[in-house]
């Protein structure tokens, strides 16, 4: 009974999973072979949109480092919301007020798929945005390590959500395939020789990376 | 074809185990980090500066950075930004292993070379482990980074021989085509939104 148990929720959450193994394999082979086609972005489009943003927060010269860079996060998320756009905002040198123009803001956003480069204007209502594209490759990439939420789109926070469930089901999957082969009088031998050989070589290896590098 | 499948989903399971399990949950301890102790419980960093002196080889982040690893005896893989990233003013690079970093600041006056040491906590040793990607460093590190690309080429293989296995042996199979049905939607669905969506 317990072995039926064990069997289905390894076999149900791996299915529950499949995407999630998929998008981590590409995406893990990807960071170890970065092919330059993996990298492409198309060239940037440029398009307006007119915003209103009265209460921008600007920064000051008797700010410290730390509040400039939350006025300038206030600011970017502001703008990210009077777009209608949904991602992370960048608010350290990529955002910037102009010193010449105290009614030009530069925004810098990203997001797993796109980047926003937003020049608005408070005197014209206006915001200019440079939007450049990544690939499928790029977006599988960020998929790899996106946890959290992703400002501006619940659907896209989800993914933090997956990536807590699959953690667990492949954890349990390791463990749980181990019993179910273990529970199985063939294949019993060589499944030991080859688990213990590998996971001797793995621990090894880990170990002399970490102490002796 | 089903035993030689089932062979395959199996001994590619034992094979990569150890490794899986240890990207699982470093990738979980890099997520939760502050859940894992955050930044603390590391020691202070340590400093020493050093003589350069007689080193008569060129002033090149490469051959700078092979001699003072090779002198000093720094353990682990050394990262060499490219000139164009160098700051002005000195050679800078890292020697990275899990759990210990040293950076190098050679400067471009004078003959010395100043080696900071950050040792991490056990949280970080995970996260650097989980961080060594692409092949380069000695057999021992590409050795790894080779287990970490059989890691990630089962993980699509579970996948596939794992979708032919339960449509094989599975009676009902409706409750497997709802799961497979929801993650390959949601998946997919997610790829598209972002590549996309405005």
């Amino acid at each position: 009974m317990l072995r039926k148990i064990i069997l289905n929720l390894h076999i149900y959450g791996g299915l529950l999973c499949f995407g999630y193994l998929i998008v981590f394999g590409i995406s893990s082979l990807n960071f170890n072979h970065p092919f330059e086609f993996t990298r492409a972005k198309k060239a940037p489009i440029t398009w307006e949109r007119s915003v209103t943003l009265p209460d921008l927060p600007r920064v000051t010269d008797d700010m410290t480092s730390e509040q400039r860079v939350d006025a300038k996060a206030e600011a970017n998320h502001a703008v990210r919301q009077a777009l209608g756009l949904f991602g992370h905002q960048r608010p350290w040198q990529q955002s910037w007020w102009d010193a010449k123009d105290p009614n030009h803001y530069h925004a810098s956003l990203v997001r797993p798929g796109a980047e926003y480069e937003v020049d608005v204007h408070l005197d014209r209502n206006l915001a200019i945005v440079a939007e450049t594209r990544t690939s499928a490759w790029s977006v599988i990439g960020a998929l790899h390590g996106f946890h959290g939420a992703m400002p501006g789109s619940t659907f896209a926070s989800s993914w933090a959500w997956y990536t807590e469930l699959c953690t667990f089901v492949v954890l349990f999957a390791g463990v749980s395939g181990v019993y179910l082969w273990t529970a199985r009088q063939n294949e019993r031998r060589f499944g030991f020789v080859l688990l213990g050989g590998a996971a001797a070589g793995s621990l090894a290896l880990m170990l002399y990376l970490t102490l002796h590098g | 074809m089903y035993n030689v499948i089932r062979r395959v989903h199996l001994y590619a399971g034992l094979v990569v185990l150890v490794f899986l399990m240890m990207y699982f949950v470093s990738g979980y301890v890099m997520i939760h980090r502050p859940w894992f102790g955050g930044q603390s419980g590391k020691p202070a960093a340590e400093t020493r500066t050093e003589s350069l002196a007689g080193y008569s080889g060129a002033r090149t982040p490469d051959a700078l950075s092979a001699y003072v690893v090779a002198r000093f005896q720094l353990h682990g893989r050394a990262n060499v930004p490219p000139p164009v990233r160098q700051p002005k003013d000195a050679v800078r690079f890292n020697v990275v292993r899990p759990g210990t970093i040293q950076q190098v600041e050679i400067p471009h006056a004078g003959d010395t070379v100043t080696i900071t040491t950050q040792r991490e906590n056990v949280a970080g040793i995970f996260v650097q482990l989980h961080r060594i990607h692409g092949y380069g460093g000695g057999w021992i590190w590409n050795a790894f980074v080779f287990f970490n690309d059989l890691a990630s080429f089962a993980c699509i293989l579970f996948a596939l021989t794992g979708v032919y296995l339960w449509w094989k042996t599975a009676k009902r199979k409706i409750w497997g085509v709802l799961c497979l049905g929801a993650s390959c939607l949601y998946a997919a669905g997610m790829v598209l939104y972002l590549l996309n969506a405005r």
